[in-house]
């Protein structure tokens, strides 16, 4: 199974390559008004407005330093009415994969109150790496502003 | 004497006014009040003589009865020494003081200075004891003779108190009555009874019948009427003057219907006696009887009785009437007297009220005026601030020229407080400008002294000046052989500048070369980036792939295998441009390096190229100033010896001014004087300011009376 390493702020975080659609270089955002601090602007994406969320505002590291390394992550999960919705996430260090095979130890289970969005941890060059859940990682109301996009694309 | 006049105070004249004013008043008052004094006089003069004439006419009348008794003779010697009894006590009864005294007041007495009733009694007293010696006729005479005389007394007195002047008619009608008519018809009925036989049965001789009607005629015709009509006249006017009086209505007019009635009585009898004398003539006998002498005597007693009694009452009620008259002037004189007084002393009053207003603001203005005069203005300040705040519609002239002195005295205190404050102020300037004019003489003398200073400092300034010019052409020559040696000097520094160009052209050059180094650097650094974005591109490229076979599942595998290979590839790939990229920075860095030394070392060379240049500018500048001061020595020459001429003139010119500040210092003490005489004059004015006394701390009573 495969999952793409980034990092927010200090800290790296894998994401299963199954929610990954697709990795992009860090375009020109246009500036949403009103829109949550953690998104820092609309894009697009073959012809598709997609918002591009910044994964260190939203781990609350401060923003995301534009470096080279800096990436868009194009995420896309199912809604519970079945629908597919697609977001950016703005990552750095985004150079790398991790294949986790069968033979390795199967990552250890997590269930944080605090983090509902980890789903699970395991270790990579010994470093401990947390494993997000992309529909749970997003907060509701850049969720909901997914939607309207999802929605006037619909 | 208008002179001494206009010196008087206002009060005198105000009085000398009020007494030329007072004089004619006076005057009329005094008038007024002799009027009725005189009428008062008057009224008592008549009551002095009725004093008199009341016994006087009780006399007449007892000396008539005794007359009548004794004329008649014979029978009655009783009766008739009862009568002269009675004129005695008449006669004493005028010897009465007061009496005495109303006589001695009209002014009765005869030319020897006796009081006549005196010489009466004499007379009488001699008639009494005479009485039984001597023929009957000439005692009748002598009798009569002394009844006239008492009748004469009696109306002197009457002439003598003006009773018949009397002005109230009332009382003028009775005195008519009682001193005129009613004596009348006494007489008249006493001549009627003379000479009649009183015998009883004695008839009326023939010879005697005429007189006795003519007597009784002229009674009835004349007398009679004449006594009626003046009573009834009093009656009718008693109620016109001073009001009427009661006893006088009451008590007259029963006495005066019994007088009339007798008298009435009288003369008929007395008619009749004639009448019948004259029919007895013809006849034997009268057997009635009534008309005997007899019956005529009675009625004539009876007739002068009622007279002497209406007489009697007249006269008192006429005293009475006299009594209500003198009331009443004293009343009205009490009336004038105490009317003026309360008009003099309510004018009096009035005079000193005008006079108190008058001049005592005035004699407050003098006072201030004559304090105003010696000097003491606050004096006068104060006294004039008694004076009322005069306002300019205030009709009282005296409190307006209260009011004016007092804003006078106001106005000239603060005048000369500040005349003494002026004087003072001119005493200090004229003092500051004597001490100033006393520094600039000062001040012209120290100039004086350095004019002097500066004469001899220019002597020798000109006697240098000579020598300076001496010195000056032995310089010019030593300049010359300098001038020589900068121009070979100069020559050398032009030959350096050639040098420093060519160098400067060389390091050009070189700096060039190495720019067009440092360009190429630039262009692999260019290629440099153009590699690693191609390397980045491969990189997302090859993480996609991988990403797209994981999708793929089991079919993707060998794709992803080789995704992985390619991204291998290009992170190498990466990494060899980061190296390159490294290399040709440091050969960048090295190159810059180069270029900037050799920069700074052409700027250098240009620095030192400019240096000699200007070194080269300043020599030539030299050479040419120095060349340039050949001539200008020959200038400063002429310039010194110029110069010491133009120091003998300053010298003379300092003479001059060393003359005109000696002329200065003259004037300066001219000044001194003047500003000494201004001094003097504000000492003498201050000296005369204070000869007044001023209120200086105080207000004054401008804003207490304000």
């Amino acid at each position: 199974m495969l999952f793409v390493l980034f990092r927010a702020g200090p800290t790296r975080y894998a994401l299963a390559a199954s929610s990954v659609v697709e990795v992009v270089p860090l375009v020109r955002l246009e500036p949403l008004p009103g829109a949550p601090a953690s998104v820092r602007g609309l894009f697009s994406y073959r012809g598709t407005p997609v918002p591009a969320v910044d994964v260190s505002v939203l781990t609350g590291a401060g923003p995301a330093p534009d470096r080279m390394s800096t990436r868009i992550v194009i995420v896309s999960w199912a809604e519970d009415d079945g629908t597919a919705r697609l977001a950016g996430l703005i990552a750095t260090s985004v150079t790398e994969t991790v294949d986790r095979s069968a033979d390795d130890p199967p990552p250890s289970g997590l269930a944080l109150p605090s983090a509902p969005w980890i789903a699970s941890a395991f270790i990579v060059g010994g470093e401990v790496v947390p494993c997000v859940r992309v529909e749970a990682f997003l907060p509701a109301e850049v969720r909901a502003l997914v939607d309207q996009s999802a929605g006037g694309r619909a | 004497m208008s002179d001494r006049f206009a010196h008087l105070p206002i009060a005198h004249r105000l009085l000398m006014a009020s007494v030329a004013f007072g004089i004619p008043i006076a005057a009329l008052v005094s008038l007024g009040f002799l009027e009725v004094h005189s009428r008062l006089a008057a009224t008592r003069a008549e009551k002095e003589g009725i004093r008199l004439a009341r016994p006087l006419g009780e006399l007449a009348e007892r000396l008539a009865r005794y007359r009548r008794l004794a004329d008649r003779g014979g029978g009655d010697p009783g009766g008739r020494d009862d009568a002269a009894t009675q004129v005695d006590a008449a006669f004493e009864s005028l010897r009465d003081p007061a009496v005495r005294a109303a006589s001695a007041n009209l002014g009765l007495a005869d030319a020897g200075g006796a009081d006549p009733v005196d010489r009466l009694r004499a007379v009488w007293q001699q008639q009494r004891a005479g009485a039984a010696l001597g023929d009957a006729d000439r005692l009748r005479r002598a009798r009569r003779a002394l009844g006239e005389e008492i009748a004469a007394l009696i109306r002197r007195t009457v002439d003598a108190s003006d009773l018949v002047l009397d002005p109230a008619l009332d009382s003028y009608h009775l005195v008519e009555a009682i001193f005129l008519w009613l004596p009348a018809v006494e007489t008249r009925l006493g001549d009627a009874c003379d000479g009649l036989e009183r015998a009883p049965g004695a008839f009326v001789p023939a010879a005697a019948r005429p007189r006795l009607a003519f007597e009784a005629d002229e009674l009835a015709r004349i007398d009679h009427p004449r006594v009626l009509a003046a009573i009834a006249t009093s009656l009718r006017e008693d109620a016109r003057f001073f009001g009427e009086s009661p006893s006088l209505q009451a008590n007259l007019p029963p006495l005066r219907d019994r007088y009339d009635a007798a008298v009435r009585a009288f003369i008929e009898t007395a008619r009749r006696a004639a009448d019948s004398g004259a029919e007895r003539t013809g006849s034997a006998g009268n057997p009635d009887g009534r008309t005997d002498t007899a019956a005529v005597a009675s009625s004539a007693e009876a007739a002068l009785s009622a007279a002497a009694d209406l007489r009697k009452a007249s006269i008192v009620e006429f005293d009475e009437l006299l009594a209500v008259r003198e009331t009443y002037h004293s009343r009205q004189r009490l009336i004038v007297l105490s009317l003026t007084l309360l008009a003099l002393a309510i004018s009096a009053r009035h005079v000193a009220f005008i006079v108190l207003g008058v001049s005592r603001p005035l004699q407050t203005v003098a006072d201030a005026a004559h304090l105003v005069a010696t000097g003491d203005v606050a004096g006068a300040r104060r006294r004039a601030a008694s004076s009322p705040v005069a306002l300019e519609s205030d009709r009282n002239e005296i409190a307006r020229l209260g009011g004016a002195v007092r804003e006078m005295a106001e106005g000239l205190n603060t005048l000369l407080l500040e005349v003494k404050a002026a004087g003072a102020q001119v005493t200090g300037t004229a003092a500051r400008i004597a001490a100033t004019a006393r520094e600039l003489e000062a001040t012209a003398s120290e100039q004086a002294a350095s004019t002097q200073e500066v004469s001899a400092t220019s002597r020798e300034i000109h006697r240098r000046s000579e020598g300076l010019a001496g010195t000056i052409g032995e310089v010019g020559s030593v300049v010359k052989g300098a001038s020589d040696l900068a121009a070979d000097g100069r020559r050398g520094l032009d030959r350096m500048e050639e040098s420093m160009a060519q160098l400067t052209a060389a390091t050009s050059s070189v700096s060039e070369r190495l720019a067009a180094i440092s360009g190429k650097a630039e262009g692999i650094g260019a290629i440099v980036t153009t590699i690693s974005r191609v390397a980045e591109q491969t990189n997302l490229l090859s993480f996609n792939a991988a990403i797209e076979a994981e999708k793929a599942g089991e079919a993707g595998k060998g794709f992803a295998v080789v995704a992985r290979e390619i991204q291998r590839l290009a992170d190498r790939a990466a990494s060899a441009a980061v190296d390159i990229g490294e290399v040709v920075g440091s050969m960048r860095s090295v190159v810059s390096a180069g270029v900037m030394e050799m920069d700074r070392f052409v700027d250098q060379v240009r620095r030192e190229g400019d240096e000699v240049r200007r070194i080269g500018g300043q020599v030539g500048t030299i050479i040419e100033r120095v060349e340039a001061l050949t001539p200008r020595f020959a200038e400063i020459k002429e310039g010194a010896e110029a110069q010491a001429g133009s120091a003998r003139e300053i010298s003379e010119a300092v003479s001059q001014l060393s003359a005109a500040a000696g002329q200065t210092r003259d004037t300066l003490e001219e000044w001194s004087r003047v500003a000494q005489g201004l001094d003097g004059a504000a000492q003498t004015l201050v000296a005369q300011v204070a000869r007044f006394r001023l209120a200086e701390d105080d207000p004054g009573p401008r804003a207490s009376g304000g």
